[in-house]
């Protein structure tokens, strides 16, 4: 079995915000494995990480919609065939719909749980998700992602 | 030494909500690996557990004050031999102390990633715990601090 290092997990976090950031679909969806669970930083229950992608997507893969991302120092823990990556981040999001409003996406004390697993390929992809604010919104925004 | 199974981890977490209600602040820490990293639900960076759980001795179980939790349905993944993975929504409900004033608090829409490692010991430990609330907090103000 393919050991799997810190360093490795931490430029795949980078490369899923960057991911993000680029509005790529095909590499966005590959990132996470097909059972993968999230906790989206307002939803209350846990959904299928295809759901969370095809919001995303919807709210921020658009062509005048953008995102900004600052990332904290990423802790990584090793079990088995999994890495924990746990981190802070500094979100910025502007949703821009198709009649032409917006809305405003600022999560300045973003916390963030990504947990790793090698596939069949030795490729690390996510297993679970987990997003959350560590502040209530700010006026005429939402700390949704 | 005894695998890890869905029930067995669905049993730690219910333990670990129980040992919370009845403040047992020994059977809690034991909860957590020496190398535990957490999120809580009301800080904005992670942490290693030894330093929540002193805050926590010293903010909840030092001094007046109850919090009980009532999860709903947890979905385990077992994704090796030595780990597994609880996600589930909870209901969680507390009495603090806040500048002498006895306030409740209720967060009907928390949620928590615990991922657990079976020790050499045999025990599950958590190694990493995301707690978050998915809305804001009812604060409600009870009255003074009983005995002031």
């Amino acid at each position: 079995m393919q050991t799997i290092s810190a360093d490795q997990v931490r430029s795949e976090v980078r490369r899923f915000w960057d991911t993000f950031k680029r509005k790529s679909q095909a590499e966005f969806e590959s990132l996470y494995l097909p059972d993968a669970t999230v906790f989206a930083s307002t939803v209350p229950r846990s959904e299928l990480a295809r759901l969370t992608i095809a919001r995303r997507m919807r709210q921020f893969f658009g062509p005048k919609s953008k995102i900004e991302i600052e990332l904290g120092s990423i802790d990584v823990q090793l079990i088995d065939n999994i890495a924990i990556a746990s981190y802070s981040y500094s979100f910025r999001g502007a949703e821009v719909k198709n009649d032409g409003t917006s809305v405003e996406h600022e999560v300045p004390a973003g916390r963030g749980t990504q947990i790793f697993q090698l596939d069949d390929q030795n490729r690390l992809r996510i297993l679970h998700e987990h997003f959350s604010s560590g502040e209530a919104p700010k006026a005429d925004t939402t700390v949704e992602i | 030494m005894d695998k890890i199974s869905p029930d067995r981890v669905r049993n730690a977490v219910r333990a670990y909500w129980d040992a919370l209600a009845k403040k047992s602040k020994g059977e809690l820490a034991d909860f957590y690996a020496p190398d535990a990293i957490v999120f809580m639900a009301d800080t904005k960076r992670n942490e290693p557990a030894k330093l929540m759980i002193e805050r926590r001795n010293r903010e909840f179980f030092d001094v007046q004050g109850s919090a009980s939790a009532q999860p709903g349905e947890i979905e385990v993944h077992i994704p090796g031999p030595h780990v597994a993975i609880a996600t589930y929504s909870y209901h969680f409900r507390a009495i603090r102390i806040r500048n002498n004033v006895r306030v409740q608090i209720d967060m009907p829409n928390t949620r928590a990633t615990q991922v657990f490692r079976l020790e050499s010991d045999g025990a599950l430990r958590l190694i990493h715990e995301h707690l978050s609330a998915s809305k804001y907090p009812n604060i409600t103000v009870l009255g003074p601090e009983e005995g002031r």
